[in-house]
């Protein structure tokens, strides 16, 4: 018997692994290829003409010793700060879809129209919006807000807040859908219970609702944090092409200059890009372990 | 059975990815009308006339929307100008095929030109940006400095966007081409009438006559200056950078950039920030100057709310249309009073014609560039695309250009152009500036310590 199930075991196994080499061997050469290729350029100096010329750490130490680097950490640690006022707005609203209040139907679209647009249509809304003559000062100067206009993407500041705004804006619609998802999974017989028990709609919200959308929210958090190192660049390019200077530049706008201005540095901007790699690893991992802790009551 | 499931489909996808990683066919494809307009990067082509026979010279050539004007866009490829030349060139030469292929996107021709060259699947001839683009291309393109025939070096200017200065030697990469460029400023007329001012009488004598108009054209209700960043440092290199040219000249810039002197000391340099800062501190420039949107960044002068805008001939065409031919004047930027070159404003060809390093045929390739460069040819390209020739011999009245308008001005201007200072910059020098000059305009931050960050980032370039 024991032979038996060893072998049926081992046959199993090879079977496992022939169904997913296919997607294995693909992501190998899609993914695998190039990073090696990006971790090697890493420590070369090149500028894409000719043999690379190795130079050892010089990148890395280029980068860490300077000013710049820190400037667009703090940047991309800046705009992180769009994700709970995503997960709050967007999780709000699946909830008021999901009770179907009037309307719920053109919501449900509505919300989710600005993940559809190009990102670089929604960064020149965005700059016209917060111009000199846009809607936001009239807006603001009509309401007294305001007596003269604000200059919102010539200040670091200002231009920060814009590209928060622009984030949530175009995220709510997702993280809603996101949120809808994870509320239909929550059992019926909760609320009925909780209803029993003569908790109100807000109690069930905080403590029923909010707590199973847990996972949901976790894994809103791990994905968020990864497009802001990751996934922002068209947003930044069209809003702000980084400035005023470089306040608003990121770490993979940052990658995007160095690998295509007039003087390519190739082995700069895979350096850069190694480094990304690592912060978005430490932050996933961060993640995982602390949600792992708040969510270990599920089975 | 799942086994064998399994297997074929590991077959497949390995078969798959052999056959995606063979090379690709020849660069040229037989060409389909209309089909260039809103396309990605690379564009079909073809030749401009039957295939190619064995024994034919066949160049390979990458063509930039540079070389078609705005009609052309609209019209299918073989009814472009520069196709049409082509076909001229090749019934004059039998037996010479010329293949072409449509980049839309000028911006990415630098990599694309780099990562044909890993590839050995370059380009003969290529259309690329003039000065540091070109110079980047060093390696990859020909040094033209014994190619290039006399006629053709003593009649053109624009040589200075094409000649790399290394080492104390200089190498000519490429034809300068399309046509010549100058910046300044654009007046409307019947504003500067309104406020007793007439351009094309009496010019301001100097920069602090100028200024003097503007605050009288500011008391009158106008915004004096319209003038914008537009995300590429557009108001500061192309028209108040002129400042800098005309204080400390080509030679300190090249200098400073190049960390031998200082931005620092450089007085032209600091003058050429101080200017448009207290201009806009003065409310004689609009105060959406860095955050203007770059398709709106002449808007308020053409609807006639600005009395002056900082641009190039370039916009003319635009401008004229908005305002009307007979409304629309154009000065070079009025010098202060130590200014080594008098009223002169940026300029020079932006476009450059390379022949890269693997063509086997350089002399054709050459013969090619020197019939687009001829009298002949150039004049009705600088026609053609509304822009100012690059040949000296090319006459205003050969260009059809009424006398006494701004296209004269300009032509005249033009004839006394300083060089973009971004280009004689090193590119880490030129980056940084062009990402922080709109700051010191606003006041967001001094020339002083724009100077001090140049000067850092010059030695860390060497």
């Amino acid at each position: 018997m024991k032979i038996k199930q060893s072998r049926m075991l081992r046959r199993e196994k090879y079977q496992a692994w022939l169904s997913i080499a296919p997607t294995l061997i693909l992501i190998i050469i899609m993914c695998g290829y190039p990073l090696i290729q990006t971790i090697a350029t890493s420590f070369t100096q090149w500028n894409g003409i000719g043999d690379p010329n190795p130079v050892g750490l010089k990148n890395y130490i280029d980068i860490l010793s300077g000013s710049q680097f820190y400037l667009l950490l703090k940047n991309n640690f800046v705009f992180l700060l769009f994700i709970p006022v995503q997960i709050v707005i967007g999780t709000m609203i699946a909830v008021f879809i999901n009770d179907e209040v009037p309307g719920w139907k053109v919501y449900r679209v509505v919300y989710y129209i600005p993940q559809v647009i190009s990102a670089v249509i929604v960064g020149y809304l965005f700059m016209v919006m917060f111009g000199y003559e846009g809607p936001v000062n009239l807006m603001l100067q009509g309401l007294g807000v305001i007596k003269e206009s604000i200059g919102w993407l010539e200040s670091g500041t200002t231009a920060r807040i814009v590209v928060l705004i622009c984030l949530v804006w175009v995220n709510i619609g997702w993280q809603s859908l996101l949120s809808l998802g994870g509320l239909a999974s929550i059992p019926p017989s909760l609320y009925e219970a909780a209803k029993l028990d003569g908790a109100g709609y807000w109690k069930r919200l905080f403590k029923i609702t909010f707590p199973m959308l847990g996972r949901t929210i976790e894994y809103s958090c791990i994905v968020s944090v990864m497009w802001v190192f990751t996934g922002i660049f068209p947003y930044i390019f069209a809003l702000t092409g980084g400035g005023p200077g470089y306040e608003t530049a990121t770490i993979d706008y940052m990658i995007y200059l160095k690998s295509f201005s007039a003087n390519s540095q190739y082995g700069y901007a895979s350096a850069l890009a190694v480094l990304l790699i690592i912060i978005v690893l430490i932050f996933t991992v961060i993640q995982l372990r602390v949600s792992d802790k708040q969510n270990s009551w599920e089975g | 059975m799942k086994k064998v499931i399994a297997l074929v489909l590991v077959l497949v996808l390995v078969a798959a990815c052999a056959s995606c990683g063979a090379p690709t066919g020849t660069t040229t494809t037989t060409p389909e009308a209309g089909q260039s307009a809103g396309q990605s990067a690379e564009e079909t082509g073809g030749s401009a006339s039957a295939e190619a026979q064995d024994g034919d010279i066949v160049l390979k050539y990458w063509i930039t929307p540079a070389m078609a004007n705005e009609a052309d866009m609209q019209t299918p490829e073989e009814d472009w100008f520069i196709v049409q030349k082509i076909h001229e060139f090749e019934e004059a030469n039998p037996g010479v095929k010329i293949d072409y292929t449509v980049i839309t996107d000028d911006g990415s021709l630098p990599q694309m030109f780099k990562a044909a060259a890993m590839t050995n699947d370059c380009p003969d001839i290529i259309n690329v940006w003039s000065g540091n683009t070109l110079f980047q291309l060093e390696d990859l393109v020909v040094d033209l400095t014994d190619l290039i025939s006399k006629d053709t070096k003593d009649n053109m200017v624009g040589w200075d966007a094409t000649t790399l200065a290394k080492d104390g030697q200089e190498k000519i990469l490429a034809y300068p081409t399309s046509g010549n460029e100058i910046n300044g400023f654009f007046y409307n007329k019947q504003i500067l009438a309104d406020c007793g001012l007439d351009y094309d009488k009496n010019p301001p004598a100097d920069l602090d006559a100028f200024l003097k108009d503007l605050q009288t054209i500011k008391d009158k209700g106008y915004t004096p200056v319209y003038a914008a960043d537009s995300g590429w440092s557009k108001g500061y290199l192309s028209v108040f950078a002129a400042y800098w040219q005309q204080i400390s000249g080509k030679d300190r810039i090249v200098s400073d950039g190049g960390g031998e002197a200082s931005f620092t000391d450089d007085e032209g340099f600091l003058q050429s920030f101080k200017i448009p800062a207290d201009m806009y501190a003065n409310g004689l420039m609009n105060a959406d100057y860095a955050s203007v949107a770059s398709a709106d960044d002449k808007a308020e002068f053409l609807i006639g709310k600005a009395a002056i805008l900082a641009g190039g001939n370039g916009e003319a065409s635009t401008i004229v249309d908005a305002l009307g031919l007979e409304n629309v004047g154009f000065i070079a930027p009025p010098s202060p009073a130590d200014a080594q070159t008098k009223n002169a404003g940026i300029g020079g060809a932006g476009q450059a014609l390379a022949i890269s390093q693997t063509c086997e045929n350089q002399d054709m390739a050459v013969k090619f560039l020197e019939f687009l460069a001829s009298k002949e040819v150039h004049a009705e390209l600088a026609d053609h695309m509304s822009k100012l020739p690059l040949r000296t011999d090319v006459t205003a009245e050969e260009l059809n250009i009424e006398a006494g308008s701004v296209y004269e001005q300009m032509y005249d201007a033009a004839q006394g152009y300083v060089f973009w200072v971004d280009n004689l910059l090193k590119p880490d020098v030129a980056a940084e500036l062009m990402a922080m000059s709109a700051q010191v305009v606003i006041g967001q931050m001094t020339p002083e310590d724009l100077a001090k960050d140049l000067d850092g980032v010059a030695a860390a370039a060497e």
